[in-house]
């Protein structure tokens, strides 16, 4: 079956309506691996070294994101650069993540914003005689110029370019410096080297020409840089350092082990943090915090600084349990303790912190504790005061369970009005009487109902929006024994339910791929989540696991390439 | 707006550093999918001036709108609506033609929630952006950036699309095929994208063109050799980079026209949803001079997505667009389905916004006594989406043309046959009521292209399987 035939049966099922048994039939969005996994036996052990070709899914021409270019200049001229990144279009966001291969296009705005910063980056650097001893180290004078230009266009154009130069690249780069070569700066000629390499397609696409594997000609192999590549754009958020090029270049990344030292290498750089908290953020649909609206007077004490601090919070909650090759990730939803600083403690009713953000043990009067509970996802979820367990239900499905929901039909009718004495669960129980309204909402409301006791922007509460007391009783249909009652419930099931370990999983692919994940991609899902399982459940094991399957560092060969 | 003036030193400057530049053709085999009449602009300065709103009119089923903004007569003597009323306010009403009854329910696929706009602009039917996915994709350019491809060969930029708040659903411009072009929606950027280097002295800008054009040919050549290296898809992304290397190369090649004033370069503003009547008014003027300029001869202003969580505090209005526009579609702030307000005043008071806003545009483009009339030699359309934003509904979308290239009899409302569904309310306005109206927007788009020189007369825009043509008693029909 193709992977997209169950997601009609699924939307289907979902628009028909009817009662929660029928609607709640697969819904996975994929077909893919859910359900199988740790549960059948079928799992590969070590990554997914079995999987043949096929299964190794496309290989797309993936340009730089925003993220990966404005790390990649850093690795390149250092810190402090002017911000040239803030003026790229916005990266499309697709499945939550702003990497998509397919979707990053290139139109002209993109194209004039890259020479703005390429001429913005050049000047910059020499401009400034401390970056320029840094990044330049000779100076293009006299009778030194030749070589300094071309010492620096080698060293400069191999770490933007992520390979060696060949002789035709290098005497390209040398060819526009030349156009300075009557310019009263000597420096000129340096400032268009950068220019001309920031621009090439070398630089902001992730070029993978790869080589047929000799063994198994349905394969290619990523050449070393390559796999550098893919692991410091994952890892770090940019072009790999010259020492790892290094280590590429003398076959160093060319086996399974090899890839998995150096990732370990750069989990442990200080600036994996960062560049993974992109992952967890857009997996947890955190940038939709930056556009929330609040009215002030319906929530004093919403403010302008909520949503990024909301946002920091629940990346200090994740970075808790995701380092630690001996802590469970899924831990994360039962946390028994949180961060914030003083004005999310104020929304939290808990005792501020001394200084900044940091970490608040809740005790049980708290009603506090696990992702679930976190304001972000509750403020990103707390569209609609009164439809709130929707929004809920639907962040559950989507994120936490990989699921794929259709969007509200065009002409979907209005959720009726209360009437008189009716809670905000009861008119959307009344709602569900509707039949075509029944089959979607089956799905969401149930499920967002476990976390009722919190309002729009998270804080907590004891009456809904018409002043009914609480009723946080829910369940989650199609997955049985799902009967909840509050947020801690709820988390517990999660917790344990290989759904939402196969999603993460599935998460963390697409995010490392570039890519959604399709049927073909069963079999390498199917292997990480059984490495996810043997280690614990840590982050460490599963994106160890990554990066040493052969999706990672080979590609099914294509009929038309070279 | 205090301009400064260029002078004629800039202009003679500007004119001292053209390079000639062979016709793209590549370019019009990627947005147009046609080799048309290539380069039918040159010397010839029609202009395709394009503006939206999202979220149509608050109308309900049938367009019926309570007499707010549909004329409810037709021909040349028409009353003027309320909603309406800001073109005559500026005295426009002389000058524009409004549309009753266009559709396009011929190319409408839905796909998630607003995929069926997608079809708005782009004349075909928008197709998922994969099997199944809710996530909408289009089948071509959309109309502005087709008419770039065309008529902007002699331009610095072959086409300009900007907009207000890009964020959310509904995306209108689309560069080729699949590929969704952003709207600018930034003036700060808008103004240095457009204006920025007009102000160098004439050797530093024969210096910088010639330093330009050394990198892009490098990044050109570096292109073609990495072609011959990869695989067919990898070569077709690689495509799309080197046409908009060429498009670039362009540029180096502007010269300014004569009604040409630089604007002054706006204040790093923070544009709120308060700022928002100057917002849309700062990125109008910034169009419309990049259009006196002929920076451009094709230009969109959007006033916004259709998913548009904004709100309207200079009008008073609180609540988020979309919430207004739909029941239970809060987005923040307050629930206009829980405070009980009237939807409907409140809406007619943003669609009112709206028209000023455009009226505002055909005034700038119409100039005064000391600057030229750009209407005269341009096609101005202004419409939306949809008729009813509610409902999401793809007939009756409401139309305001304007503009004299090829000519044009304006002060009229044109309408056409538009009851088609027994079950809906005839619209009061129906030329033929008890007819089905197939005048799809595609046969408005054809007729304006094919005015500015875009299409030629046996050409089509959007879908080759429908039936498209000439609207009469537009421009030059």
């Amino acid at each position: 079956m193709r992977r997209w035939a169950l997601t009609a049966v699924a939307m289907a099922a979902c628009y028909r309506g009817g009662s929660s048994d029928e609607s709640a039939a697969a819904h996975d969005d994929t077909g893919g691996s859910a359900g199988t996994g740790a549960d059948t036996g079928e799992a590969q052990g070590d990554g997914a070294e079995a999987c043949t070709a096929d299964q190794l899914g496309p290989a797309y021409l993936r340009r730089l994101t925003a993220h990966e270019y404005r790390g990649s200049v850093e690795t390149l001229l250092g810190p402090g650069l002017p911000d040239v990144v803030g003026a790229f279009p916005d990266d499309p966001v697709v499945g939550g993540f702003d990497n998509n291969a397919e979707a990053l296009v290139i139109d002209d705005r993109l194209v004039e914003r890259w020479r703005d910063a390429a001429e913005t980056l050049g000047a910059a650097t020499i401009g400034d005689p401390d970056r320029r001893a840094l990044v330049v180290g000779c100076e293009p004078i006299g009778d030194d110029r030749a070589a300094c230009l071309e010492d620096f266009a080698r060293r400069f154009g191999r770490l933007a370019w992520r390979h060696t130069l060949d002789d035709d690249e290098l005497a390209g780069l040398l060819a526009v410096a030349d156009a300075a070569a009557d310019d009263d700066d000597p420096w000129q000629a340096i400032a268009l080297v950068i220019e001309a390499a920031l621009q090439s397609p070398s630089f902001v696409f992730r070029v993978e020409r790869g080589d047929v594997d000799p063994d198994d000609p349905t394969r290619v192999r990523l050449r070393g840089t390559e796999v550098a590549t893919r692991l410091s754009m994952l890892l770090l958020g940019s072009t790999p350092s010259a020492a790892l090029l290094d280590r590429a270049e003398v076959g160093e990344l060319d086996d399974a082990d090899g890839v998995e030292a150096a990732a370990r290498e750069l989990l442990a750089d200080p600036r994996a943090r960062a560049a993974m908290r992109e992952f967890y953020a857009q997996w947890l649909q955190l940038p939709v915090l930056e556009h929330v609206v609040r009215d002030a007077a319906e929530h004093p004490q919403w403010s302008e600084t909520l949503p990024a601090t909301m946002t920091e919070a629940t990346l200090a909650l994740i970075d808790a349990f995701a380092w630690d090759e001996a802590a469970d990730v899924r831990d994360v939803l039962t946390a028994p303790f949180g961060f914030a600083d003083a004005e999310l403690a104020g929304l939290y009713g808990v005792a501020a912190p001394a200084d900044g953000l940091a970490q608040i043990d809740y005790g049980p009067d708290d009603r506090r504790g696990g992702l679930l509970t976190e304001a972000s996802i509750l403020t990103l979820t707390g569209k609609s005061a009164s439809g709130l367990p929707i929004f809920r239900g639907k962040f559950l499905r989507e994120a936490l369970l990989c699921e794929s929901l259709p969007p509200p039909p065009a002409t979907v009718p209005a959720i009726p009005p209360a009437v008189e004495g009716e809670s905000d669960r009861e008119r959307l129980e009344r709602h569900r009487t509707d039949p075509a309204c029944s089959g979607c909402h089956a799905l969401l409301d149930p499920a967002g109902f476990g976390l009722a006791e919190y309002d729009a922007i998270g804080a907590h509460r004891t009456v809904d929006s018409t002043g009914a007391p609480i009723d946080a009783r829910g369940s989650l249909s199609g997955f049985d024994g799902f009967e909840f009652d509050g947020p801690f419930e709820l988390a517990a099931l999660l917790h344990d339910d290989p759904a939402v370990s196969q999603c993460l999983v599935r998460q963390l692919f697409r995010y490392g791929a570039g890519r959604r994940d399709t049927e073909a991609d069963a079999c390498t899902l199917d292997g990480l989540h059984q490495a996810f399982d043997d280690g614990g459940f840590s982050m460490p094991a599963l994106i160890v696991a990554f990066v040493r399957s052969d999706a990672f560092r080979e590609r099914p060969r294509t009929e038309d390439g070279p | 707006m205090t301009i400064k003036a260029l002078s004629r030193r800039t202009l003679l400057r500007g004119a001292g550093i053209g390079i000639a530049l062979p016709v793209l053709e590549a370019m019009f085999d990627r947005r147009g999918g046609l080799i048309g009449p290539a380069n039918a602009g040159v010397g010839d300065p029609s202009r395709l001036v394009l503006f939206h709103w999202p979220q149509g009119l608050p109308v309900g089923w049938g367009a019926a709108d309570g007499g707010f903004w549909y004329p409810q007569t037709y021909g040349a003597n028409w009353t003027v609506t309320p909603g309406l009323q800001p073109l005559a306010d500026r005295g426009l009403i002389p000058d524009v033609n409004v549309i009753n009854g266009l559709t396009y329910r011929q190319i409408s696929e839905h796909v998630g929630s607003h995929g069926h706009s997608v079809a708005y602009m782009t004349g075909h039917r928008a197709l998922p952006e994969a099997p199944g996915s809710s996530e909408p994709t289009s089948q071509g350019p959309s109309v502005e950036q087709f008419a770039g491809a065309r008529i902007g060969g002699a331009t610095k930029f072959a086409s300009i699309s900007t907009g207000l708040y890009e964020q959310g659903e509904g995306w209108w411009s689309w560069s080729s095929p699949g590929v969704r072009s952003p709207l600018e929606v930034d003036p700060k950027l808008l103004w240095a994208r457009l204006f920025a280097d007009l102000d160098l002295d004439p050797e530093a800008a024969l210096a910088a063109a010639a330093r330009t054009k050394s990198v892009l040919d490098f990044v050109a050549d570096d292109i073609g050799r990495l072609q011959g290296q990869l695989g067919a898809a990898d070569r077709m992304r690689l495509e799309e980079h080197l046409t908009t290397i060429r498009a670039l190369e362009q540029q180096v090649d502007f010269v300014p026209s004569a009604d040409c004033a630089l604007p002054p370069e706006p204040g790093a503003v923070a544009y709120t949803d308060a700022d928002c009547d100057a917002y849309a008014k700062l990125m109008i003027d910034l169009v419309v001079m990049a259009l006196r300029c002929d920076l451009t001869r094709v230009a969109l202003v959007s006033l916004g997505p259709s998913q548009n969580y904004r709100t309207f505090p200079h009008l008073d209005i609180p609540y988020t667009y979309h919430n207004v526009c739909h029941s239970g579609g809060g987005g923040g702030g307050p629930d206009i389905d829980e405070t009980g307000e009237d939807r409907d005043t409140i809406y007619r008071k943003i669609a009112t916004w709206h028209m000023e806003i455009m009226a505002y545009f055909l005034d700038a483009l119409r100039g005064n006594d000391e600057i030229g009339n750009l209407l005269a030699s341009s096609a101005f359309i202004g419409s939306s989406e949809f008729s009813s934003g509610n409902g999401h509904l793809e007939e009756f979308v409401p139309v305001v043309v304007a503009g004299q290239v090829g000519g044009m009899e304006t002060g009229r409302v044109l309408a056409f046959p538009c009851t088609f569904d027994e079950d809906w309310q005839t619209p009061p306005w129906c030329a033929q009521p008890g007819a089905k109206s197939d005048v799809c927007i595609n046969d408005l788009w054809t007729t304006a292209l094919r005015a500015v020189g875009g299409l030629a007369d046996d050409e089509v825009f959007g879908d080759p399987t429908l039936d498209t043509s000439s609207i009469d008693g537009l421009w030059g029909t």
